[in-house]
């Protein structure tokens, strides 16, 4: 009898604490990657890094400390500050490795397969996210999956990386470029970058598949100058500078506002939407409605329309002549409002 | 041998039965969060644009002090589709919480049950609860469903300034979401959402969520629920306490000064002292410090853990009420004669003001939390160091002119210059 | 007394071992959920590219709520007020080549239409119908025997349940794959739901499907006027339900265009002050369902289409949950007859 007692009372337990373990299923992975990954600066940047040898050898990006750069001062868990030395750099793949001297062995990753990635699968990303590794010691932690898999075209501003990225649905913000994206197991599968798609605007992360050769490259030949790979192709030609439109003058609080979306028709504007509660609304113009007039200016179109709504404030009262279905033609006499603050 | 046998017969049962079990977990994880988004909508409070949370069947409610702290009354609406009228009971303006009491008639209201914030671990599923955009509208069922989203802890005590202890989380949270409860997956509630860091200065999510947590809410609960000072709560600090800005590297935080007759002083702090702990947070740098002691109201006890020549040495000190809390280096603090009490931080919109001290020379001069800083006397401002050593140069009584930007409207004030007082 | 020890110890510890191998399992199932869901479902994803006339650039003429303008300094230049170049995502509804997909996405001086099928075949599309209130599209490619998504149990649908949004990557290819749950089951007048999964230009559109690989609904709602509020990716995401859009996809096919909803009309106009339990009517609106009816002025509605009446809203919610076109019986007071119509509810247009 005693011995079914035991069975239960160790076995009840378990499966209480099994069903706890299903909310924090992902904590293990926190446990093992957020303490390899590293606050870093260089060359007047910072951003994120992430270990990757006890020794302290660890990766990040140019993005993050510099494209030229010999020395970077790194942040591990506990909140200790080293300089490292860089040991190596590819600029165009947004990869450096840097190497810190620590007094013990240091928490670091795996190197995983990028090339068994396949959209769907877990990812994490980890970093300092808004100083949370400088100033709170803690690399946060974001959860998601790789949402997709492609390559780039365009480069935007501060990144240098063309070619094959891993999307991820995990949040990334600034400060994490360098930083690592990891699988379930937490290997490292790539490494943040700052580069993004317009139609989209997500974390990427360059995978470590295109990195692991540089890698190995840079700590074989390092000596006390760092290794530096020359880019694979040509610097792409900067991209021509969009001209740079004089700053429009600061407009002052509370643009006027009527209420109206509208189309260019045949004689003038036709009322295709009016915002409820609107001064138009109030006024009693009606979808279906053509504007004709505003004051004495006559509309021929959308710009005249908005021209002539341009230059009013708010309170101030306008008439509008519409022309409505049926073939009556009315003035209304419509007093603005600002612009709704949200 | 019957017994032996009849046990593992027991055991093999058992764990047959648990691995079954375990095979559809993802199901059950599922199910959790369904169960747990139903529990935490039913008890979920509309606060005209933002959210609330009940945490008391006879109709207590917390929210986010920039919600609703400056309103004595007012309808909250709840999932039921009822409307209530609700009553300021008592506001903490620095740590921007709120508590308000509902007047639910004759009915018990469901409640959420406060949950253990500090044993948060990074990477925990959270469910966020909230109203982002106003979304929320009556559905033809009569019910007003909030906004469910999931996530995990990215983060514990994070020191966002006066989000001294947050959480961190990537569970969507946008504007409307303020003030609005951040649960487990057990339904206890963790958080009380009410920051986000925004990129593209667009005010929209992007994986970055700071939640008040449930510890710093049980601490200020019991004075908040009696009101308070004239209903208004306040945090606490030691005074007359200097820390170095310096790095220790990791190692606390490092005692630069203890004013003579202060509060550190009678407490037992010594110059050259290393905090490294408050209660039973350990402190491993400055703002470690700042944010572990940000959890406790004013008159709250807490036990101070000091090394001093290698040896740990227990301060219990009673906490005086928050004026300035950031134990700067007294060198540094003698520099600034004037004061006018608004913590100014540069954020992407502008100089923002994140804090007017009651009772200071921006309160009195009508100053908010929110006012975007334009201009000092006529001149454009944009660093908090300018702003402070112009302040510093003058003397109490003279006049300061502040233009300050009011969600569209420009405002001109006129602030009386205060002495700056002993910390 | 020891053996029965020792055997009942290493039956326990095998059993805490079986736990902790198990415990990892569980994100192997998310990911293997995720996978299949895609994979089954990613035969009628597709591609999308638009060439159109150049678009006015209305980033700054926008209200831009959500943004705020402070001394003398301006947002970024376009950041989301831009409609981005790049394949966007659609949906196959139908094994002959009908493709569901956002009116934004479509919308503009088109020139012409591209659709990617998942097998290869790049084909012209022609736009049957578009409805900017709801802003879903209907395209046509020539093609027969495309796969299509079987459909999930929208009344299974309730905040927290796991859903995934897919889509087309920016070159057209690959798929895109984002999970999260409904954050609530009913949105947009129960026209369709919120989710957190993130949604961008580039994937909305697309299926929004459940672990089954069942469609759900189509995501929408990433235009630049909203783009411009909520952003992309903000973890605040809408979807047209499919038990809603087969109210309209006859509609879309027939190459009727619309821009704002249509809302069923009783046509009645309701006395506020009145103290009657019931609506009282305060006017009939001529040309409408009540008027043909036979309703009058005065007369209290206490029923409709089998409800009791107390407030107005709930003669509001009753209207909301019919159709233009339904028929309901309304019953009245007049003075102290109670009375019986049938009405035929027209429409009006949201506003």
């Amino acid at each position: 009898m005693k011995p079914v007692a035991l069975a239960f009372a160790f076995l009840v337990p378990l499966a209480l604490h099994a069903q706890d373990e299903l909310d924090k299923i992902h904590v293990r992975i926190a446990k093992k990657v957020a303490p390899a990954t590293v606050a870093v600066d260089g060359g007047g940047l910072r951003g994120s890094g992430i270990l990757i040898d006890k020794s302290g050898i660890l990766l990040t990006s140019p993005t993050a400390v510099g494209t030229t750069s010999t020395r970077v001062t790194v942040v591990t868990k506990g909140s200790r500050t080293y300089t490292g030395k860089v040991m190596g750099r590819a600029n165009d793949r947004e990869l450096v490795v840097v190497k810190i001297d620590a007094a013990q062995d240091l928490p670091f990753v795996e190197l995983g397969d990028s090339d068994a990635a396949r959209s769907g699968q877990v990812s994490y990303v980890f970093g300092d996210s808004y100083d949370s590794i400088r100033s709170d010691d803690q690399a946060a932690m974001s959860l998601g999956v790789i949402s997709g898999i492609y390559e780039l075209t365009q480069r935007h501003d501060k990144s240098s990386y063309l070619g094959k990225v891993l999307e991820t649905s995990a949040a990334v913000n600034p400060s994490q470029n360098g930083g690592p994206m990891v699988d379930r197991e937490g290997r490292l599968i790539g490494l943040v970058t700052l580069n993004y798609d317009d139609s989209k605007f997500t974390g990427l992360a360059v995978p470590i598949n295109t990195l692991k050769p540089l890698i190995e490259k840079i700590r074989k030949e390092h000596t006390s100058a760092p290794v530096v790979i020359a880019p694979i192709r040509p610097e792409p030609a900067p991209e021509p500078r969009k001209p740079v439109e004089p700053a429009p003058k600061a407009e002052p609080p509370g643009e006027a506002w009527l209420g109206l979306e509208v189309k260019s028709v045949a004689g003038g504007v036709e009322i295709t939407r009016v915002t409820r509660k609107s001064p138009a609304f109030h006024a009693g113009l009606h979808r279906g409605d053509v504007v004709t007039m505003i004051d004495a200016a006559k509309i021929t179109s959308e710009e005249s329309y908005q021209k002539a709504l341009a230059r009013k404030a708010p309170q101030e009262t306008i008439r509008i002549t519409v022309s409505r279905d049926g073939g009556g033609v009315q003035e209304l006499t419509v007093k603005l409002a600002a612009k709704p603050v949200y | 041998m019957r017994d032996s046998l009849s046990a593992l017969a027991v055991v093999l049962a058992m764990s047959s039965a648990a691995w079954a079990q375990g095979a559809d977990q993802a199901a059950r994880l599922q199910k959790k969060i369904e169960e747990c988004s139903r529990h935490v909508s039913e008890r979920f409070v509309f606060f005209g644009g933002g959210s609330g949370v009940l945490i008391s069947e006879d109709g207590y409610a917390l929210t986010n002090h920039h919600v609703a702290g400056t309103l004595q009354t007012t309808k909250v609406t709840l999932f039921n589709g009822k409307t209530l009228a609700a009553k300021l009971v008592c506001t903490d303006m620095l740590g921007d919480l709120s508590l308000f009491k509902i007047d639910p008639g004759e009915e018990k209201l469901p409640f959420i049950q406060m949950g253990d914030s500090d044993k948060l671990e990074m990477g925990q599923y959270v469910i966020a609860c909230g109203n982002p955009f106003g979304i929320t509208q009556r559905e033809l069922d009569s019910k007003y469903y909030p906004t469910i989203t999931l996530g995990i802890v990215s983060a514990i005590h994070r020191n966002q300034q006066t989000y001294f202890d947050c959480i961190q989380t990537d569970a969507s949270v946008n504007p409307g979401n303020s003030g609005g409860p951040l649960v487990t997956l057990d339904g206890k509630l963790v958080g009380i959402n009410g920051r986000i860091a925004t990129r593209y200065m667009n005010r929209v999510n992007s994986g970055v969520g700071y939640a008040i947590p449930s510890n710093q809410i049980k601490n200020f609960l019991p004075e908040m629920k009696t009101g308070g000072t004239e209903g208004k709560a306040y945090h606490g600090q030691i005074k007359g306490l200097a820390l170095t800005t310096a790095l220790t590297d990791g190692q606390g935080a490092r005692v630069a000064g203890v004013r003579a007759g202060s509060t550190a002083q009678k407490a037992g702090f010594q110059t050259g002292d290393m905090i490294i702990r408050v209660n039973k947070a350990s402190v491993f740098n400055r703002e470690r410090f700042l944010g572990a002691m940000g959890v406790y109201p004013e008159n709250a006890e807490v036990t101070v853990v000091v090394l001093r020549d290698s040896e740990e040495v227990k301060l219990p000190v009673t906490l005086d009420r928050f004026v300035d809390g950031q134990y700067l280096p007294f060198n540094t603090r003698s520099k600034a004669r004037g004061y006018l009490g608004a913590k100014l931080e540069e954020k992407r919109e502008g100089l923002t003001v994140d804090y007017v001290a009651p009772g200071s020379p921006a309160d009195n001069c009508g100053m908010r939390e929110g006012d975007i800083l334009v201009k000092v006397d006529g001149l454009p401002v944009r660093t908090a160091e300018e702003v402070i050593s112009r302040i510093g140069e003058m003397a109490p009584g003279e006049q300061l002119r502040l233009t300050v930007q009011r969600g569209t409207q420009t405002l001109n004030l006129k602030a009386t210059i205060g002495r700056r007082g002993e910390e | 007394m020891i053996l029965r020890t020792l055997v009942l110890a290493l039956a326990l510890g095998g059993v805490a071992a079986a736990q902790e191998i198990r415990t990892p399992d569980l994100v192997t199932e998310m990911e293997s959920a995720y996978q299949k869901a895609a994979q089954k479902a990613a035969g009628s994803v597709v591609a999308i590219k638009v060439d159109r006339e150049p678009e006015a650039d209305r980033s700054k003429s926008l209200p831009i709520p959500g943004m705020r303008r402070f001394g003398g300094m301006q947002p970024p230049e376009d950041v989301f007020a831009k409609r981005p170049v790049a394949w966007c995502s659609g949906v196959v509804i139908e094994p002959n080549g009908t493709i569901l997909t956002t009116y934004f996405n479509v919308s503009g001086k088109v020139k012409s239409v591209k659709v990617l099928l998942p097998d290869g075949r790049e084909l012209e599309a022609k736009i049957l119908g578009y409805h900017g209130g709801y802003d879903l599209a209907a395209l046509k490619v020539e093609a027969e025997g495309l796969a299509t998504l079987a459909r999930s149990r929208v009344e299974d649908l309730k905040a927290g349940h796991p859903v995934i949004a897919l889509g087309r990557a920016p070159d057209g290819k690959g798929l895109t794959v984002n999970p999260g749950i409904v954050s609530a089951a009913s949105r947009m007048s129960g026209r369709g739901l919120q989710l957190d999964a993130k949604l961008n230009y580039g994937n909305v559109g697309g299926p929004v499907v459940d672990l089954e690989g069942r469609l759900v609904a189509v995501s929408c709602k990433v235009d630049v006027k909203y783009a411009s509020v909520y952003g992309q990716n903000s973890g605040v995401g809408f979807a047209i339900t499919h038990e809603k859009f087969s109210n309209i996809l006859s509609d879309l096919k027939a190459g009727k265009n619309e821009m704002e909803i249509k809302r069923p009309l009783l046509g009645i106009v309701w006395n506020q002050t009145s103290t009657k339990e019931g609506v009282e009517i305060e006017s009939i609106t001529p040309g409408h369902a009540a008027e043909k009816a036979g309703i009058k002025p005065k007369d209290v509605i206490v029923e409709f289409d089998g409800r009791k009446l107390i407030t107005f809203d709930d003669l509001k919610e009753s209207i909301m949950k019919k159709v233009p076109g339904d028929k309901v019986l309304v019953k009245v007071l007049r003075g102290p007859e109670e009375m019986e119509f049938e009405c035929t509810l027209g429409w009006d247009y949201e506003r």
